[in-house]
C-alpha cells in the first residue's frame, strides 16, 4: 500500500513538474511573441492596419510569386527601400543560388533602376539549398544588417524540411534584429510571420506608364487579417500606393514621373529613328 | 613685400602636396589617460630644462584660466594649486604618433612623424584625386578627429616647411587651411607667421624679440649675410628651408612586419583535439601579440611542419583588419579538422600579415574602447565566407558598358573598396534606362510575330506559351564594341520593353539588323519588376 501510494506521489509530482515546465514555456512563448519589435511600415494604410503596423522586424516574411516573372523581387525591394532609407548606413544581405534557371538572377542595373543603391547589397551566391538556408540562417542572427532576403527555389517541395526550416528560420530572426524574407515560387506558409502573393498587376491607366505595378496579397499573418489589393511602386520617389481602382494615385507624383520618363518614350517607334549608333551612344 | 625680390624661384616643389596635422592636444590626452587625469582639472606636461621644470603643454581649461607653455612648474602651481602636472614621456609620445601616422595610410602610403613636435605629416602628391582632392582629405582627417574629441589644425602646402609652419603658427589653420594656389600668396602668409615658426633656440627669439623683429616679414628687408652675422647660419638655413629654397623631408614611417606565433613541439603531434589546442593556443598568442602592438591583420597563414619535413598551410582572410581574440577563434574554429597531420607534427605557426592600424583615431586614443571590436555584420560576413568560401560572398561595381552583361562586375567582398563606387552619383533611378530587375543567362530564344521588321513584336512563343502582347516601348539600341575583338561577331541589338496580356514585363531583343539585310533573331533577357 505504501508502494502504491509512494507511485502515485511519484506520478503526482512528474505530472506537477510537466505542468510547470509547460507553463514556463507557454510563458516564454507568449513572452517572445508580445515583445514590441520594430515595424517596417509600407505606406499603405490598408496594409499596414492588416499588418498590425507594418512588417515586424526581427520575424521571416514569405514573399511568393511566379517564378518567370519578377513581380515578387521587385515588391521585395521596394519594402527594402524603405527599410534601407530608415537604416542608412546598414547593408542587405541577399542569398541566392549561383545559377539564375527560369527565374534568372538579380541584376544590380535593375536594382538601381528602381531607386536603391547596389553598392549596399551583399550578395551570397550558394547552389546547395541547405547550406543557402543556414548562410540566411547565419545573417538573420546578426544584428546591424537592414534587411536579408534569400531564394528557396526548390526547397519548399519537401513539407517536412520546409516546416523544419520554418521553425529554425523563426529563432533564427528573434536573435538578431533585421526583417527576413524568403523569395521564391508558390509555397506552404508554414510558421512564418506573414505570407504574401505578388503578381503582376495590370490597374494602369496610361499605355505610357511603366512603373511596377503588382497585384499583392497578403495570405497569411499571425498578428493580422488577409488583404489584397493593386500597388503601384514609384521608383522616383520609392513610394508605394495604391492603383487606380483601391484609390487614386498621387498627380504630382505621375507627372514628375511622366517627365522625367518623357526620354523613354519610343513607342512603337522604328529603328532607325531613334538616332542611337552602333556604339550605343545617343547622337542626337 | 620687397622681400620677395630676393627669393629665388624654387620650382622642385611644383605640383607636390604636404599634408601636415598639428595635435596639441594629444600628449595630454595620452598622458591623461594613462593616469586616469579628472578631465574637469586643468592639467599640464612638463619637461625639464637645464634643471628647471617647464610646462610645454596645457589644456584647454589651463590656457582658459590664465597659463601659457613655457611658464614654470612652480609658477602653473602657485596660480592653480589643482593643476594636475605630468613629466613628459616623448617615446610614448612617439609611438602614438607613429601609430597615428600608419592610421593615415588610409589617405597616402608615405606618412610620417615630425621629431621635433606632436604632429605628422601626409604626402598627398598624386593621390588626394582618389579622395576628390586636398579639401576633402582635410575634411574627413577634421571629421575623424572630431569624432575622437581631438583638436587638430591642418595646413596643405607644396612642400614639407610650410605645411608645417603653417599648421602650427596659422590660426587659418585649426578650421583646415589649403595653401597651393601659388608660391607668390604662400610666399605671404608664410610671411605673416611669428619667428617662432622659424627658430626655437630661446636666445635666438630672445635676440629678436629685442630687435622688434617678431613676424618673418620683419626681417625681409634685411640680406642674408646681415641674418647670418646677427642670428647664426642655422637661422639662415631655417629661412631658406621655410620659403622652400632647401628640401627638407623627413623620413616616412616604415612597413610593419608580419607578426607570428609559433610552437615547437618535443614530441610529434596529431589528432583533432590536440591539435584544437594547439591552434587555441597560438591564437590566443596572436592575439595578445596584435593588442600589445596595436595593430590588427586582415590576413592569416596557419602553417605546420610534420615529422618528415613536409609542410602544409592554411589561409584565412577578415573582411576587415581585426585583432580581437574572439574573431580569431571563430576564424579558425574549423580548422583542426582540416589539418592533414599523417604521423604528428614537429613545428606550427600562425602568421599575420597585411597589418594596418585601420581603426579609428578614436581606437588609437583609447576614448572608444568598442571602436576596437569589428561589428557583428563584418563577423558574420567573415563567417560566411570561411563557411561557403570566400568567393561566395560578393558585392557589384558598376563599369562603364552599354551591354548589360558587362555594366556590373562580381567581386569577392575583401578584394575591393566598395566606397569608391557610388551607383546613384548619376541620378539613379531618375535618370537611369529601363532595366529588368531580373536577368537571364542565357539569354532564351523566342519566335515572334512583328508587323514590320523593325517594329516590336505584336506576339512572341516563349517557352512553349503563345503569349499576346499589349503594349511595348523601344527600341533602345546598343551595338558591339567594334574595338573589342570579343564582341567581333556581335550583332547590333535592339531593346524593347514589352508587356504581355497577364501583365507579365520582358525585356527582349532582336539580334541584327533588317536594314542591314543581317538576319534578325529574338531573345528574351529578362523580367521587369
Amino acid at each position: 500500500m505504501a508502494l502504491t501510494h509512494g507511485r502515485g506521489n511519484e506520478f503526482f509530482c512528474q505530472k506537477n513538474h510537466k505542468a510547470a515546465a509547460f507553463a514556463d514555456l507557454k510563458a516564454r512563448i507568449h513572452a517572445q511573441e508580445h515583445t514590441d519589435t520594430a515595424r517596417l511600415s509600407l505606406g499603405l494604410g490598408l496594409f499596414d492596419r492588416a499588418l498590425s503596423g507594418g512588417f515586424a522586424c526581427q520575424h521571416v516574411h514569405l514573399v511568393t510569386g511566379p517564378c518567370d516573372q519578377g513581380s515578387a523581387s521587385g515588391f521585395v525591394l521596394a519594402l527594402l527601400r524603405r527599410q534601407m532609407a530608415v537604416c542608412t548606413d546598414q547593408p542587405v544581405i541577399w542569398c541566392a543560388p549561383d545559377y539564375g534557371g527560369r527565374s534568372g538572377q538579380l541584376c544590380a542595373e535593375g536594382i538601381r533602376a528602381l531607386g536603391l543603391d547596389p553598392g549596399r547589397f551583399i550578395f551570397v551566391h550558394e547552389n546547395h539549398p541547405v547550406r543557402l538556408m543556414g548562410a540566411f540562417e547565419e545573417a538573420l542572427q546578426t544584428t546591424g544588417i537592414a534587411g536579408i532576403v534569400a531564394e528557396y527555389a526548390m526547397l519548399a517541395s519537401k513539407a517536412d524540411q520546409w516546416s523544419r526550416w520554418a521553425q529554425r528560420l523563426r529563432r533564427a530572426a528573434r536573435a538578431g534584429s533585421a526583417v527576413g524574407f524568403l523569395l521564391g515560387p508558390p509555397a506552404p506558409s508554414a510558421s512564418f510571420e506573414s505570407s504574401w502573393s505578388v503578381t503582376p498587376g495590370t490597374d494602369y491607366q496610361d499605355k505610357y506608364d511603366w512603373r511596377p505595378c503588382w497585384s499583392v496579397s497578403l495570405e497569411a499573418s499571425r498578428t493580422g487579417r488577409p488583404h489584397a489589393a493593386n500597388v503601384i511602386y514609384d521608383p522616383l520617389s520609392g513610394r508605394l500606393s495604391a492603383a487606380v481602382s483601391d484609390s487614386a494615385p498621387t498627380a504630382a507624383s505621375d507627372a514628375v514621373y511622366m517627365q522625367r520618363h518623357a526620354q523613354h518614350r519610343f513607342h512603337f517607334q522604328p529603328a532607325a529613328r531613334q538616332g542611337w549608333d552602333d556604339a550605343g551612344m545617343m547622337l542626337a | 613685400m620687397a622681400g620677395f625680390a630676393v627669393i629665388s624661384g624654387n620650382r622642385r616643389s611644383a605640383g607636390r602636396c604636404y599634408i601636415y596635422l598639428y595635435l596639441p592636444t594629444l600628449p595630454i590626452r595620452r598622458m591623461g589617460r594613462q593616469l586616469g587625469w579628472d578631465s574637469t582639472r586643468p592639467a599640464g606636461i612638463y619637461q625639464t630644462e637645464n634643471n628647471i621644470e617647464k610646462v610645454t603643454f596645457l589644456c584647454d581649461l589651463a590656457r582658459a584660466q590664465g597659463l601659457c607653455p613655457g611658464m614654470s612648474v612652480a609658477d602653473a602651481r602657485a596660480r592653480q594649486p589643482d593643476i594636475q602636472l605630468a613629466l613628459s614621456d616623448r617615446n610614448a609620445d612617439r609611438a602614438v604618433l607613429s601609430a597615428l601616422a600608419r592610421w593615415a595610410w588610409r589617405y597616402s602610403p608615405r606618412t610620417g612623424t615630425d621629431n621635433s613636435g606632436p604632429g605628422l605629416w601626409i604626402d598627398m602628391t598624386g593621390a588626394s584625386h582618389l579622395y576628390g582632392g586636398t579639401d576633402k582629405v582635410i575634411d574627413d582627417i577634421k571629421k575623424r578627429c572630431h569624432l575622437a574629441e581631438l583638436p587638430v589644425w591642418i595646413a596643405a602646402a607644396p612642400y614639407y616647411a610650410a605645411a608645417r609652419a603653417l599648421a602650427c603658427h596659422d590660426r587659418a589653420a585649426a578650421q583646415g587651411l589649403v595653401a597651393l594656389s601659388g608660391r607668390r600668396a604662400l610666399l605671404s602668409r608664410l610671411c605673416e607667421l611669428p619667428v617662432t615658426a622659424l627658430t626655437t633656440d630661446n636666445d635666438t627669439l630672445q635676440a629678436l624679440s629685442q630687435a622688434g623683429l617678431r613676424r618673418i616679414v620683419h626681417f625681409l628687408p634685411l640680406s642674408q649675410a646681415e641674418l647670418a652675422v646677427r642670428y647664426g647660419p642655422d637661422f639662415v638655413r631655417g629661412w631658406a628651408v621655410l620659403r622652400g629654397d632647401h628640401d627638407e623631408s623627413p623620413a616616412p614611417v616604415t612597413a610593419l612586419q608580419p607578426v607570428r606565433a609559433t610552437r615547437s613541439w618535443p614530441e610529434p603531434v596529431a589528432g583533432y583535439e590536440t591539435l584544437a589546442a594547439m591552434i587555441a593556443e597560438m591564437t590566443d598568442e596572436l592575439a595578445a601579440t596584435l593588442t600589445r602592438r596595436e595593430l590588427a591583420a586582415r590576413s592569416f597563414e596557419l602553417g605546420w611542419q610534420r615529422t618528415d619535413s613536409t609542410t602544409g598551410r592554411l589561409y584565412f582572410h577578415l573582411s576587415r583588419p581585426g585583432a580581437d581574440k574572439k574573431i580569431l577563434h571563430r576564424l579558425f574554429c574549423e580548422a583542426a579538422g582540416q589539418i592533414d597531420a599523417e604521423f604528428g607534427i614537429d613545428y606550427s605557426w600562425i602568421q599575420a600579415y597585411r597589418l594596418s592600424v585601420d581603426r579609428p583615431v578614436t581606437a588609437l586614443l583609447g576614448t572608444e574602447s568598442e571602436a576596437l571590436s569589428s561589428s557583428q555584420t563584418d563577423h558574420m560576413l567573415d563567417i560566411l565566407a570561411i563557411k561557403l568560401g570566400p568567393e561566395k560572398v560578393r558585392r557589384v561595381y558598376p563599369r562603364a558598358f552599354w551591354h548589360i552583361a558587362d555594366s556590373t562586375v562580381s567581386q569577392p567582398l575583401g578584394s575591393a573598396d566598395a566606397s569608391c563606387h557610388n551607383w546613384l552619383d548619376d541620378g539613379g533611378a531618375a535618370f537611369s534606362a529601363p532595366r529588368p530587375i531580373r536577368l537571364l543567362a542565357p539569354p532564351e530564344a523566342v519566335h515572334v510575330v512583328a508587323l514590320m521588321p523593325d517594329h516590336p513584336p505584336a506576339m512572341l512563343v516563349w517557352r512553349r506559351r503563345s503569349l499576346k502582347i499589349v503594349r511595348a516601348t523601344g527600341p533602345e539600341r546598343v551595338g558591339p564594341r567594334w574595338w573589342d575583338p570579343a564582341h567581333a561577331h556581335m550583332k547590333t541589338r535592339d531593346y524593347y520593353r514589352i508587356e504581355t496580356e497577364s501583365g507579365q514585363r520582358l525585356w527582349i531583343y532582336r539580334s541584327g539588323l533588317a536594314e542591314r539585310e543581317e538576319r534578325c533573331e529574338w531573345f528574351v533577357e529578362g523580367y521587369f519588376a
